[in-house]
């Protein structure tokens, strides 16, 4: 285990790919918060968003026989994450309204400085801006901006080409300004 | 000024910055010389500082936010992936990926895994006795009435009941075959001659009756072992190809390995693709056992028994298909071959396929013969054919088909049923009472299909009731379902609609028509006004757009 520890994330995949079970552990436990986040800004719901990491490590070993040693192992889980989430946003709900999850805290609503009360209006704008948005905008927002990825990764990811996500991030942008306003 | 390609559109009223070069400003992506060019500008155009100061809010709206919603796993997420994953579902085919000698796998078991083996094999003697009882009573007792089984989605796959008419471009998970001497029970998937505005329902096409077989020739002895030099390169397997070497001794390169309908999908509807040293493609269903050989510097594939597979020839002529000693071949031609038991069919996507002294089968037609028999191209004794050349000549390229002829994934809404008394056939897909009232939902939602004018939904119903009832076809682009209501839909008896998507409308007041490039991801039915005692079946759903 401490070998595997210590090992990059494709050698890891190696090593799943071969039936070593504890490989995964180390995934799961190397990239789960990242995953877990991830999914949780795109679903708005922690537990649907634990189901979808979950499924998504699930998938990745059932499918570890499909991974080429040239991509990237984060690239692919996020993929895998990816379309969890959007499977899992299918399954809840297609035509309703996204509501922010009440886990989240909301603005601060005390007394403090403005700049503050003003970040966090801010923060609660953005954040419902971004639920809004329909999901093929919303996911570049969220690869782009909340993961900070680059645009061939996010290529990569969604399927879509790096000129076309480049449009829809400025449409997506245009619309988180205008929340501001 | 050199300004950087971003492929955006200008953001605020100056122009010369787009909203993504504004925003990775703020984010401070941007190399020194670079940014003090758009220093440079913003300094004196209060337009594009102002639009830079509401991008530095945004971006730090999106900081916070990414503060508050950066979650910690829970600790016992590892070890549900593990059980989940590594526990249930350990019979996930192992990697295929890995360079590997054609080899059987000699790896020793231990005495607990061989008496575990032992246990099992002991249990499947006693079940297959009783299932033989069984078989025996039930045998006795033919004149009962047919009985309908229901399948849970999850359930495993039953044995599939024969069926041999169904229309592929791509071949299928798991192929048709009909029982011999049996005429084809439904018609090929074309599209109604009538439009379905002005009437949707059209019963299906009876098909043409068989002639009489001719007799079937006894078993030829096998063709002569040869060598096959080099493993074969497997993406995904569901069907067992079998390497004869030099010396007589057959190995397997590879072994039934089930694949998802995801996996399907993804790969494009090939659930086993194998790949030979010429760079012919086979794509076996998963009932298909083929053998590859090579004679007289020529690489020959057999199927061995019932099977069908889809060949992908590369430019050398060395490559035949053999299925019941004729030999099928052709330079950059695709076409399907199967062995149906008694009869042979083949049916040709692209370039000619040459059999025979000087039979062709030309791209578009199809040809099928009784064993012992050469068939005639075009000499039809079956309705597929036209229906391969309404769906690859006729200007219709299939995207999406689902004939629920095998298990479905999670997620799906309706029940799969087979040999139902009024389907007589393989699997359909039944409606059920859900959220949405009594429909079913049949997802595409691991790779959409992109929307062009042309798109067209297919799909065969048998209703016992003439309640009206709505197709939906998801938009997932704005998120919302588009629907062709079935006014007055046929009773009793299974009929087919096609549906230009032109046709439908979406539910959302004043929502916009389709436009190409919209996301199809599920197509639906639903029966808002059905009682519980409606029943719905679908099958054959297809998607289809123009070439």
């Amino acid at each position: 285990m401490p070998r595997l520890l210590e090992q990059s994330d494709e050698a890891l995949m190696q090593a799943l790919a071969t039936g070593e079970a504890a490989a995964l552990d180390v995934l799961v436990a190397r990239h789960q918060d990242r995953l877990l986040s991830f999914c949780f800004r795109f679903l708005r719901d922690r537990q649907a968003a634990e189901d979808a990491v979950q499924e998504a490590f699930v998938a990745l070993w059932c499918d570890r026989a499909r991974w080429e040693p040239k991509a990237r192992v984060t690239t692919w889980l996020y993929q895998i994450a990816r379309n969890q989430c959007v499977s899992a946003g299918r399954k809840r709900s297609v035509r309703h309204a996204r509501a922010i999850d009440p886990e989240v805290p909301p603005a601060a609503s005390g007394p403090g400085p403005d700049t503050s009360v003003r970040r966090a209006e801010d923060r609660d704008r953005v954040a419902r801006c971004v639920q809004e948005l329909p999901e093929m905008y919303r996911e570049v927002v969220i690869l782009r901006m909340y993961e900070d990825l680059p645009f061939k990764e996010i290529a990569s990811i969604t399927g879509v080409n790096e000129s076309t996500l480049r449009t829809r991030f400025e449409y997506a942008l245009d619309k988180l300004r205008g929340a501001l306003e | 000024m050199g300004r950087p390609d971003t492929g955006g559109s200008p953001a605020n009223g100056c122009g010369a910055f787009s909203s993504v070069e504004l925003y990775e400003l703020a984010e401070g992506k941007f190399s020194r010389d670079r940014e003090a060019v758009y220093r440079d500008h913003l300094a004196v155009c209060s337009s594009c500082q102002r639009a830079y100061e509401e991008f530095e809010r945004v971006r730090q709206g999106v900081q916070a936010d990414i503060e508050v919603t950066a979650l910690a796993a829970p600790v016992d997420l590892a070890a549900r992936v593990r059980r989940v994953a590594v526990g249930e579902r350990k019979a996930t085919p192992q990697p295929l990926r890995a360079a590997r000698p054609l080899q059987r796998s000699k790896k020793p078991r231990s005495a607990e895994e061989s008496g575990l083996r032992w246990t099992l094999a002991a249990a499947a003697v006693v079940i297959v006795g009783l299932v033989g009882l069984l078989l025996h009573y039930a045998g006795e007792q033919r004149k009962q009435a047919p009985v309908v089984k229901r399948e849970s989605p999850k359930a495993p796959v039953p044995p599939k009941s024969p069926d041999g008419t169904r229309v592929v471009v791509n071949p299928p998970e798991r192929p048709p075959e009909r029982p011999p001497d049996r005429p084809p029970e439904r018609p090929p998937d074309r599209p109604p001659e009538r439009p379905p505005e002005q009437g949707p329902e059209q019963p299906p096409e009876r098909p043409p009756e068989e002639p009489p077989r001719e007799p079937v020739e006894p078993e030829k002895p096998g063709p002569t072992v040869v060598v096959q030099a080099e493993p074969v390169p497997l993406d995904t397997c569901a069907g067992p190809l079998e390497v004869v070497h030099e010396d007589g001794k057959r190995e397997v390169a590879a072994s039934g390995t089930r694949v998802s309908r995801t996996d399907v999908l993804a790969a494009g509807n090939r659930p086993a693709l194998f790949t030979l040293r010429g760079g012919e493609e086979l794509t076996m269903a998963s009932n298909s056992k083929v053998r590859v050989e090579t004679r007289e510097g020529r690489v020959l594939a057999s199927i061995d028994g019932r099977g069908e597979v889809f060949v992908a020839t590369g430019p050398k002529p060395q490559f035949a298909m053999v299925l019941e000693g004729r030999e099928f071949s052709g330079e950059h031609a695709r076409f399907l071959v199967r062995n149906a038991g008694t009869r042979v069919d083949v049916a040709v996507y692209e370039g000619e396929v040459r059999y025979g002294a000087d039979g062709v089968v030309k791209a578009g037609q199809g040809s099928t013969a009784s064993k012992g028999a050469w068939g005639t191209a075009s000499q039809l004794q079956d309705p597929r054919p036209p229906a391969w050349a309404a769906d690859l000549g006729g200007g219709l390229r299939v995207v999406f088909r689902e004939d629920f002829e095998k298990a479905l994934p999670e997620g799906w809404l309706g029940e799969r049923v087979v040999n139902a008394k009024p389907l007589g056939r393989g699997g359909a897909f039944a409606a059920t009472w859900g959220e949405d009232g009594f429909g079913l939902d049949t997802p595409i939602w691991e790779k959409p299909i992109a929307y062009c004018k042309g798109t067209r939904v297919s799909l065969r119903y048998f209703a016992n009731q003439d309640t009206k009832f709505e197709v939906m076809v998801m938009n997932r682009t704005i998120q919302d379902n588009y629907g062709f209501v079935v006014e007055r839909p046929a009773k009793g008896r299974w009929t087919t609609i096609s549906i230009d998507l032109q046709r439908t409308g979406p539910h959302e007041p004043g929502g916009r028509g389709w436009q190409d490039g919209d996301a199809i991801d599920s197509i639906r039915l639903r029966c808002v006004d059905a009682d519980t005692k409606c029943e719905l079946w679908v099958d054959d759903m297809t998607l289809l757009v123009p070439k």
